[in-house]
């Protein structure tokens, strides 16, 4: 048996900050019951969040908002967990086995767990879950699938999963939720209820009740759930707060005013300049914790004008002092990215960092033919055509500061190349246009994750079925090659040295992308409150599962 | 309403017919600027105080550069988020860019939106108001319910559902909100030539045989739409108010456009640490709408007073 041995996912750079050590599980959270019965401490059966972002869907296989997981994590469980040392333990899985080629994974799922509906989790229903999220009319793309050539039941709770070839990322896919099993019935739901995900039932310590768009959606502790990973959640059993509130306030002052003023209990997407307020005052908690897989990124289109010309690509990465612009912007809490890995990652190379370098962008950008000024002071082309990069961001993905970086991207780029450079944020429908029509010139994204495989994959493969968000239209034989060999390897090193040489390759010879922040996840609450527990390898908030505030 | 006679007469008969109350546009309304000048002359000092409010509006929006020379979308990244002080006045904002500036630079743009959206609600409104006035009385129908439906929607969300339609930025903006104003504009219009059509003057000339174009041009347009600019001044400031909504919701000019309402808008997570990004243009906001309201009271009464 082996494991993707991912010990620098250790690196998660859980950062914590203040009171934020309690995210490692400091205190009761990691004992039972009887502890807080002795400390006579008693503690409310409510516990409220005021949280950025709303799920698009609550269905795990749709929703691909890293910012949900949170939510996500407190109602579905995955068959195992990536530890920080990069260790796959079981959870749903009771054991699970790799063949020697890598080829087939044998899970024995624990018996005894059950969906919020009272079905069972055996070999039937997780394999029913395998097959019908393969179908495109529930789920449009299910990459990490596309090397899964068959499942097949050996007893009534054990089921073998045969790879076409070896793929790293399944593992890491069957430790999150986006291949958590749901209920065999939920599959008797219509597509549209399907989709939204809120009448669907998982194995997670909380199931839905209610769910007002726009609002909030109340979770309500299971009485029999017994099976959470004890070795990170210190216990078992049902989740301490019987009812957990999930408010959604993308206001980022509301969300700060809402905790302030008590009227929730935790926040999470802390705004950047209101850090200071938690910090510096005793009554409340902050803890911040650096993402995995890929940063927030500008992907180049790479198959249209301007930036089918690697000058102008290169202008932009050369003109954009990321550093000054993310320590502007974020008031020193994140960190500016210098590969499309993220620093949290074991794989991620520092030695790929770009320097800024105006006056060469400027030459880059007279060499690409824009070397005269209109009257504005934009730079045209011979033809008297300006040089126009206007950027669009899917309102959907646009949260933690990213629309105040894009701005000061843009004033960067306009005051010191000349380029008419503009972002704006659309709906999703206009989004979706202007994706289907390719009619963007570039198009931003991160991917959090455990590990880098999938990521990469869904960003870079040219191969649509598998690089479904490879919207660079980068179409890069020796880009997918280093893919697959990073993929296919279970050998650290042998994955290490493909990826190092894919960050070089993808940001220094091709410039196919400009890195911007590593994604985070960060909460404040009130001092109090117990349990924060942080997902190890992917660098994010674990749960509601051990959360509580007392009376 | 009846239509009018159609038979054309001789400009002598014109004349005779247009002598007493038909001044002609022009004339009149420069008998109610007069008016309202001397109104002004016996005004208190909140009418002089918005009088000169105007003026420095008036240079902002025409020559920017006299008040301020920094460009309002400099960023400053090293100096985010700084107090007012001797460098910057009214402060910097999130991205180093002086507030002062982006205050003065950005009336333009909200007094172009507000312009703009009052000139297509007074156009529109008075086509329609004096079409409906003049017209067959299924025509009056058709006009006046359409607009009662565009009436029953409230005014902002009238806009907001015409952005849906068209689009956010500065001219679908402008569009939404002059949309949004037209049905006030249509039925005061209408009640006001309805009034005209049937004074003893316009009896008259109908008997005299004037064209229906002739007698609406020369004789109802200038004697119904003298209400028109007091409406219009007054209303500026509610166009003005409407677009800083619209604009704060994100429905206006993108950034780093400095428009106030976005301005405001972009503000509002600062206001914890950065109270000044929000509180200069929410008082230069104010104090327009203030004066857009004084200055059109000042001249309504004006214009009441003509009228005894």
């Amino acid at each position: 048996m082996s494991s993707i041995r991912s010990r620098g996912l250790a690196l998660a750079l859980a950062v914590s900050m203040a009171f934020g050590l309690s995210a490692c599980s400091s205190d009761d959270e990691s004992g039972d019951a009887s502890t807080s019965a002795a400390t006579s401490v008693e503690y409310k059966d409510t516990f409220t969040w005021g949280v950025e972002t709303e799920p698009a869907s609550f269905n795990p296989f749709i929703n691909s908002q890293d910012a949900a997981g949170p939510i996500l994590r407190s109602l579905y469980d995955a068959y195992f967990y990536l530890d920080g040392d990069g260790v796959y333990n079981p959870w749903l899985a009771e054991s699970h086995e790799i063949s020697a080629d890598n080829r087939t994974i044998t899970i024995k799922i624990k018996q005894g767990i059950t969906f919020s509906d009272g079905e069972k989790l055996d070999a039937d229903a997780a394999i029913l879950n395998f097959t019908r999220t393969q179908d495109p009319a529930i789920v449009e793309s299910t990459t990490w699938a596309a090397s899964l050539a068959s499942v097949e039941k050996i007893d009534e709770y054990t089921f073998k999963l045969v790879l076409k070839e070896p793929d790293t990322r399944l593992l890491e896919r069957l430790s999150g939720s986006a291949s958590a099993p749901i209920s065999p019935k939920d599959f008797n739901l219509d597509v549209a209820d399907l989709k939204l995900g809120v009448a669907i039932h998982g194995t997670g310590p909380y199931a839905i009740t209610t769910y007002a768009k726009g609002e909030q959606v109340v979770l309500t502790a299971r009485d029999d759930y017994n099976w959470a990973p004890e070795a990170l959640t210190g216990r078992n059993g049902p989740a301490y707060t019987k009812t957990v509130i999930y408010r959604f306030l993308g206001e980022a002052s509301t969300r700060s005013g809402a905790l302030q003023s008590g009227q929730v209990d935790a926040i999470d997407s802390v705004p950047s300049q209101d850090v200071a307020l938690f910090v510096d005052d005793s009554k409340f908690q902050y803890a911040v914790f650096q993402n995995g897989g890929t940063p927030y990124t500008l992907f180049f289109n790479v198959s249209r004008p301007p930036f089918d010309d690697i000058r102008v690509r290169q202008a932009i990465q050369l003109a954009v002092d990321i550093d000054t612009i993310v320590n502007a912007v974020y008031y020193g809490t994140a960190q500016a990215a210098k590969s499309p890995i993220s620093s949290a990652s074991p794989f991620y190379d520092a030695s790929v960092a770009l320097t800024p370098d105006v006056a060469k962008a400027n030459s880059l950008l007279d060499e690409a033919g824009y070397a005269t000024k209109d009257a504005e002071g934009y730079r045209v082309n011979a033809a008297g055509e300006r040089l126009s990069i206007p950027i669009e961001s899917n309102s959907l993905f646009v949260r933690d500061s990213r629309d105040i970086l894009n701005q000061a991207i843009a004033g960067q780029i306009k005051e010191l190349l000349g380029v008419d450079y503009t972002w704006k944020s659309v709906d999703g429908g206009t989004w979706s246009d202007n994706r289907a029509n390719n009619t963007y010139v570039a198009w931003d994204n991160s991917v959090g994750a455990a590990d880098v495989a999938n990521p990469l994959a869904v960003q870079y493969n040219s191969n649509p079925a598998i690089g479904f968000i490879n919207l660079g239209q980068i179409h890069d034989p020796k880009v997918d090659e280093l893919l697959a060999t990073g993929q296919e390897n279970f050998d650290f090193a042998i994955r290490k040295a493909a990826y190092v040489e894919l960050q070089h390759y993808v940001l220094v010879e091709q410039a196919y992308v400009l890195p911007l922040v590593i994604m985070r996840h960060s909460h404040a609450a009130a001092a109090d409150a117990t349990g924060f527990l942080s997902d190890p390898a992917r660098g994010a908030n674990w749960g509601a599962y051990n959360v509580r505030v007392p009376k | 309403m009846s239509a009018f006679a159609v038979d054309s007469i001789d400009d002598a008969t014109e004349a005779r017919v247009s002598v007493a109350p038909n001044l002609g546009l022009a004339r009149r309304l420069v008998t109610g600027v007069t008016q309202a000048w001397t109104s002004i002359n016996r005004a208190p000092l909140g009418l002089y105080l918005a009088g000169a409010y105007l003026v420095v509006v008036l240079v902002a929006v025409f020559v920017p550069q006299l008040i301020s020379q920094v460009d309002p979308t400099h960023q400053d990244l090293l100096q985010v988020n700084r107090a007012p002080s001797a460098a910057h006045i009214a402060g910097t904002d999130y991205l180093g860019r002086d507030v002062f500036s982006r205050v003065i630079y950005g009336a333009r743009y909200s007094l172009l939106i507000g312009l703009g959206a009052t000139g297509i609600s007074a156009i529109v409104g008075v086509i329609l108001g004096v079409s409906a006035g003049i017209a067959a009385k299924w025509v009056d129908t058709a006009l006046m319910r359409f607009v009662d439906i565009l009436a029953s929607f409230p005014s902002i969300l009238l806009a907001l559902v015409v952005i849906a339609l068209i689009g956010p930025g500065l001219t679908n903006l402008i569009i939404a909100l002059g949309v949004s104003h037209i049905p006030s504009y249509a039925r005061v219009v209408r009640a006001q030539t309805l009034q005209v059509i049937r004074s003893g003057y316009v009896e008259q000339a109908r008997t005299l045989g004037l064209t229906r174009l002739r007698l609406t041009v020369r004789h109802v347009l200038p004697n119904a739409l003298g209400v028109v600019p007091v409406l219009a001044t007054i209303g500026l400031g509610g166009a003005i108010i409407g677009a800083a909504a619209l604009s704060f919701i994100g429905m206006g000019p993108q950034p780093p456009t400095p428009e106030w309402g976005a301005i405001l808008s972009e503000s509002r997570s600062y206001l914890r640490i950065a109270w000044w990004t929000g509180i200069f243009p929410g008082i230069a906001l104010t104090l327009t709408v203030i004066t857009s309201t004084v200055l059109g009271r000042a001249w309504q009464t004006a214009y009441e007073r003509r009228g005894k």
